[in-house]
């Protein structure tokens, strides 16, 4: 039973590329091609085919937001983003949107086949480069430890400011406290804290419901 | 001998002769001279009364003893006259008025009160003046101490436009000044008035006593009724800058010295009307710098936006045609050399794909308009970190929902990149950390290193550049960049937006 494939770029010099190449394997059939939003919800209707390969950038709507239009309308179809943006915010909004798979348009034949065939089954597929996104936001680890020393009242409240994204001299003002008793304060929560910097802060501050 | 006693006929009629004489010597003086009884009987008018006011029988005013007051005759002669006792002039209760001619000097002093006026009007108006640089204030001004010297019914105040246009930019109109704005100034060419074209040309002032006598006259400010008018050059910088006009409904009611003080006043203007011409002329040309800076940014981005589209969807996806199409050679060829000279190309098209992609992304990452401010803040700041030497972190809090409005998002990631750009460059930094909180209707984006720092307000040249483009993104959407720096001690960058305007179509 062959895989049917609607190819959806408004590109056709690359739609035509990609054709040839997919048609060289016996497993798959190019069912149609589309340029834009309007027509990939229009050929998928007609021809329900089994995976769409999705641009993102088309004229009109982004590949994005057809996505959601094309899993409202035929949630079984599986839909395989195949992109030139290898941008891990990118990705993360595809996947949310609900597409199946994520594959950079340079990526060798048997990688497109490979991620086809993935995204039929049913599974997931991310450009290899890419996976790392998946694994979360890589944020600097909070310190899980209780403070080594209790916070201050006042420590507490330079820290709530600091992690609003308030200056040391905003904060110097709005406590009605000198800039140097900011900065000292700053440098002993953070002493007491263990932490580093101040993205740091805001993640503890957060983690501590201190925000 | 004892003295023999005195006749009372005899004091009487020595009395009446010594009176005689004095009166007759009365008549010799120039001044006024008046004997008159208690119930106000003219009993004596001396020559100089008698010229000017006839023979009275009884005093044309009421004199009483020790009094003074002026007497102003039909023919404006004023006596300053005192009432003294008559004593020994053998009538009872006879008063004796003496008047001096005071006319000239009651001019004199009312010519110097009139002086005095003047000048304090004209220091006035020019503490006035000077106080003001918008110059419709300037302008009103001006009319209003005018009003103070000259008792004209209607007046305007005219200024020159671009090549021979008057335009009126104030006009008092009875009651009150009424200043013009820019959109609403009544305009009219020069030569359509030659009074206005004679001032303006000339320098010199125009006094129309009787403008019915005038053919084809008409008011250059559209003020009716006036039957005389007055017209005076305004100057800045020695130039004649325009022109104020008086009017009256009388015919040939201005003087040579209406004329006087106003040409005195207008020269006292003429340093408030050229400072708030230049005020004008400079707030016209920083509002058309800002509007003009801010349409490059505007320009600028969308260039960028469509060099980094063209680059990578056009150029790429050409290259990616091209990259199926030797995969397909590589499939169809068996030759071994013919092979791996594909596979050279095909890591040459990739190399060259690479290329492309950092160089838009560079310019303008797509996901800054296909998916957010985050995602595109987070790829670059992972780009920053994977070049090595500095500890990048990222954060940002409250952007979870709606987007933000396109313009906040692009001015906020390029603060963050012109910020951090200047940390990897000049900071000498360990670490960078951003920060991006979206809160109270406002969203702030921090950038802070601990890095060598710098001299609040003396950043180093490159530097200095940025912060201030940073300032002009802040300040175009209404927010606020603040700069905290010490040398030794890092830099804090933040710039704050007001965005209560969610965009929940974007």
């Amino acid at each position: 039973m062959t895989t049917r494939i609607l190819i959806a770029d408004d590109h056709p010099l690359l739609r035509t590329g990609l054709r040839v190449l997919l048609a060289a394997d016996p497993g798959l059939e190019v069912v149609g091609e589309a340029g834009t939003g309007d027509e990939t919800l229009g050929l998928a209707e007609a021809l329900l085919p089994d995976v769409v390969l999705l641009d993102i950038r088309m004229p009109g709507e982004s590949g994005i937001d057809t996505v959601r239009r094309l899993k409202a309308k035929l949630p079984t179809l599986k839909v395989l983003f195949l992109t030139m943006h290898e941008e891990e915010g990118m990705l993360l909004e595809a996947l949310e949107a609900g597409g199946d798979g994520y594959l950079i348009k340079r990526a060798d034949e048997p990688e497109i086949l490979q991620a086809i065939r993935a995204v039929q089954r049913g599974d997931l597929y991310v450009h290899p480069t890419m996976t790392r996104a998946l694994l979360g936001q890589a944020e600097p680890p909070v310190p899980a430890q209780e403070p080594i020393e209790p916070l201050t009242r006042r420590e507490i409240d330079v820290l709530r400011l600091l992690a609003k994204g308030n200056t040391n001299r905003q904060i110097a003002e709005r406590l009605n406290l000198s800039i140097r008793t900011i900065e000292s304060h700053r440098a002993n929560l953070m002493g007491k804290l263990g932490l580093a910097s101040r993205v740091e802060l805001v993640t503890y501050a957060e983690a501590h419901n201190l925000l | 001998m004892a003295p023999s006693p005195r006749r009372p006929d005899d004091d009487l009629g020595k009395a009446t002769a010594e009176r005689q004489r004095f009166f007759a010597l009365l008549d010799e003086l120039p001044l006024l001279a008046l004997a008159c009884g208690p119930g106000g009987a003219v009993h004596f008018a001396n020559r100089t009364f008698r010229e000017r006011f006839g023979a009275p029988t009884t005093a044309p005013w009421k004199s009483r003893l020790g009094e003074r007051h002026e007497w102003v005759a039909a023919d404006g002669h004023t006596y300053q006259v005192d009432t003294h006792p008559f004593a020994g002039s053998g009538i009872d209760g006879l008063t004796l008025d003496l008047g001096l001619d005071i006319t000239e000097r009651k001019v004199a002093l009312e010519a110097e009160e009139r002086a005095r006026a003047t000048a304090e009007s004209l220091r006035e108006a020019t503490v006035a003046l000077t106080r003001s640089l918008d110059r419709e204030t300037v302008l009103a001004t001006l009319l209003d101490h005018l009003r103070r010297l000259v008792l004209f019914d209607r007046a305007s105040v005219m200024l020159i436009e671009e090549t021979s246009r008057v335009s009126v930019r104030a006009v008092f109109d009875g009651e009150r000044v009424v200043p013009f704005a820019a959109a609403e100034r009544p305009e009219f060419l020069a030569a359509a008035h030659p009074a206005v074209q004679e001032i303006l040309t000339t320098g010199a002032s125009v006094l129309i006593p009787d403008t019915a006598a005038l053919p084809g006259w008409s008011p250059p400010d559209g003020q009716t009724g006036a039957a005389s008018w007055l017209g005076v050059p305004l100057f800045a910088r020695g130039v004649v800058a325009g022109l104020f006009s008086l009017s009256k409904q009388e015919v040939r009611y201005f003087s040579e010295e209406h004329v006087r003080v106003a040409e005195t006043l207008s020269s006292q203007a003429s340093v408030a009307v050229e400072n708030a011409i230049l005020f004008e002329q400079m707030q016209a040309a920083t509002e058309r710098m800002q509007t003009l800076s801010r349409r490059l940014v505007e320009v600028q981005e969308n260039e960028r936006r469509t060099v980094a589209r063209e680059l990578h969807d056009e150029a790429g996806q050409a290259l990616v045609s091209l990259r199926y199409g030797l995969q397909l050679l590589e499939r169809e060829t068996g030759g071994e050399g013919v092979a791996s000279r594909v596979a050279e190309l095909k890591q040459t098209t990739d190399a060259v794909i690479d290329s492309l992609h950092r160089l838009a992304a560079a310019l303008r990452p797509a996901s800054l308009d296909l998916v957010g401010l985050e995602a595109a803040l987070r790829q670059y700041l992972r780009s920053v970190g994977e070049k090595g030497g500095l500890t990048v972190r990222f954060k940002a809090r409250g952007l979870g929902g709606a987007r933000l409005p396109a313009a906040v998002e692009t001015a906020l990631y390029r603060v963050v990149q012109e910020a951090v750009t200047n940390v990897v460059r000049h900071a000498a930094a360990t670490r960078v950390d951003v920060l991006v909180e979206r809160r109270d209707g406002r969203v702030v984006a921090m950038v802070e290193d601990d890095g060598k720092g710098f001299v609040a307000g003396a950043a180093p040249g490159a530097e200095r550049l940025g912060l201030l483009g940073m300032r002009e993104r802040a300040d175009a959407l209404g927010g606020t960049l603040t700069i905290e720096s010490a040398p030794g001690e890092g830099t804090t960058i933040a710039v704050e937006v007001p965005c209560d305007d969610p965009h929940p179509d974007r």
